[in-house]
């Protein structure tokens, strides 16, 4: 049913590793991959953040990750990537690419690359796309892009590029949903690496029909919706991997209540794929898979005695965001987040339709106090879903600060899981406690 | 057989042709100019007080707008892959949701507003969102808000 884009290994790839400097080692072997590695133009011309996020990579299926705050972000975890124009040693690396297993797909920022990404095309005009986040939204045209990370490559992915000077620079009114995130100081990263539940960053809906919010072509009477097939929309680029493809694990130290500088970690592809990504102890949580549940894509939570049914984990969400009507609200210059100290506070995770729960122990921070720190990680971050006065979101989301100090898997769509007992994907699953 | 069941409804979409699509705090007759911005299938259900007008959209994600006696938007929902024009659903109202979401330190988090005349909240993430905005100076009396959802 999902539109397969199976890519080459060919020997084009080899040159790409070693246009890169980076040394290819056989899947589940080890080799320090892209420490040090030397493609030119890493982090851009005009990047926003400063540093790099490379680090070693101790197996080819890892990278090392880091959350810092050389973006200006708070709890954003990051991963060194490196892309190239089709099957030429054309190549760049790119620093301070956000891993979202909240979304899918590879979005770059235009200000970010050296490289110049060949434009895809629809109806004869390049085809644009547009990504929608809770609170803002990334627009920009659609290229295609060798992509290598740590020792992990796809060949000619489709890819987003935020900015793009190929599309008009506003996006269409029904795409532009909240804050404009479409330069790297809106982002707070170079990019988004989206290895969510799902293959395509829209799927079928947007290959059976012009779903406004999703794809369109631009034509110089204006952008208008347009449907694409599968393969040709964002890819999950764990998806497409040749044997690490059913989903991802993150990694990450844990940090002390009053924040870190920086916390570290590794994005691991496959689950119970090699010997570093087993699922082991993990209790596993399913999630809805019919589409047109009001549910779909979410777990169950129960806090304070409430259940709520929209529940998921997102390591690009920046904080825990769930109600609590006994916390304080920040004033506007924390504007989203708890101003209150409280805790131990319990949350139990709960499968969707299976009987998979874990009580969770967390707690909250003053984000006034956390945030004079300058700190960029926290693992007390967090803040309300609804409106104290409005109807109640039902939603808990287990954002970053709940990756740290645990092993976190999102499985794929479809995708088979050794180790998950007639579980396929998509699920997520988490180390207890 | 999901996919049978999402084609039908897809196709149920295409059937009925593009209807009008209300703006918060205005009337439900007086945007008919919006008609053709977006294709849905809108089935209406009346209730003591107030009428929900329920918009499919085409790829899922549905739009549901309540109006009161008099004609008039006062709450509207959304929930679904994506996240609908809320441009368009919130009129003269979305300058006030965009402050709300740009508010604030750097973060990627649910939008909140709070305020006497205008409450919005909006959460989920990528293929599910779920969201409501509602004037509460201007619900029906005694309007009871758990049914705005």
């Amino acid at each position: 049913m999902i539109g397969t884009l199976r890519t080459r290994l060919h020997a084009s790839l080899l040159a790409l590793a070693a246009g890169a400097g980076l040394a290819l080692a056989a899947c589940g072997g080890g080799g320090n991959a892209s420490s040090g590695a030397t493609v030119a133009g890493g982090g851009g011309a005009a990047s926003a953040c400063r540093g790099s996020t490379a680090g070693n990579n101790p197996a080819s299926n890892a990278v090392y990750m880091v959350v810092d705050a050389a973006c200006g972000g708070i709890n954003q975890a990051y991963v060194t990537i490196t892309v190239c124009v089709p099957a030429t040693n054309s190549c760049q690396n790119i620093d301070h690419v956000w891993v979202d297993t909240g979304s899918s797909g590879l979005r770059l920022l235009a200000s970010a690359l050296t490289v110049n990404l060949p434009l895809s095309n629809q109806n004869g005009s390049a085809l644009a796309n547009c990504a929608q986040f809770v609170s803002g939204y990334s627009w920009g045209a659609m290229r295609s892009a060798d992509v290598r990370i740590s020792g992990e490559t796809v060949l000619s992915m489709p890819v987003q590029v935020i900015g793009d000077a190929a599309v008009p620079a506003t996006a269409p009114a029904n795409c532009a949903t909240g804050t404009p995130e479409n330069t790297a100081t809106a982002l707070h990263a170079n990019g988004l690496l989206g290895v969510g539940l799902t293959r395509q960053d829209c799927g079928f809906g947007c290959a059976n029909a012009a779903v406004p919010g999703w794809y369109y072509v631009c034509p110089p009477a204006g952008c208008t919706s347009v449907s694409v097939l599968q393969n040709l929309q964002l890819q999950n680029f764990a998806s497409l991997l040749p044997i690490d493809n059913n989903g991802v694990l993150v990694q990450l130290s844990s940090v002390p209540p009053s924040g870190q500088t920086t916390a570290t970690g590794l994005l691991i592809f496959g689950i119970g794929t090699q010997a570093n990504n087993a699922l082991g102890a993990a209790q596993v949580y399913a999630v809805d898979t019919n589409p047109l549940d009001q549910t779909y894509l979410n777990v169950a939570t129960s806090y304070g005695g409430t259940n709520l049914p929209y529940s998921f984990i997102d390591s690009g969400s920046n904080g825990w965001f769930f109600d609590d009507a006994t916390l304080t609200h920040c004033g506007p210059a924390q504007a989203g987040f708890y101003c209150q100290a409280a805790g131990p506070l319990t949350a139990t995770m709960q499968g969707f339709s299976t009987a998979s729960s874990f009580a969770y122990m967390f707690s909250i921070g003053s984000a006034s106090a956390l945030f004079s720190s300058g700190f960029a990680s926290f693992d007390n971050l967090g803040g309300p879903s609804s409106p104290a006065a409005g109807p109640p979101s039902g939603t808990f989301d287990w954002g970053l600060p709940f990756f740290y100090g645990r092993s976190v898997f999102t499985a794929i769509e479809n995708a088979q899981v050794a180790g998950a007992a007639n579980q396929p994907g998509p699920f997520y699953a988490a180390s207890t406690p | 057989m999901l996919t049978r069941t999402f084609k039908s409804l897809l196709l149920a979409a295409l059937l009925i042709p593009a209807l009008a699509w209300a703006t918060l705090g205005q009337t439900a007759s007086s945007v008919d100019g919006d008609a053709l911005r977006l294709q849905a299938r809108r089935i209406v259900t009346t209730s003591a007080g107030y009428t929900v007008h329920e918009l499919q959209q085409v790829g899922g994600t549905v739009v549901r707008e309540f109006v009161a006696p008099g004609g008039q938007v006062f709450a509207i929902t959304w929930r679904g892959p994506n996240i609908p024009d809320l441009q368009l659903l919130l009129g003269p109202h979305y300058a006030r949701y965009l402050k709300a979401a740009q508010a604030g330190s750097p973060s990627r988090r649910p939008v909140r507003l709070n305020e006497p005349d205008l409450v919005i909240g909006n959460a989920g993430h990528a293929r599910s969102f779920h969201g409501a905005a509602y004037l509460p100076q201007q619900l029906p009396a005694g309007f009871d808000l758990g049914l705005i959802r």
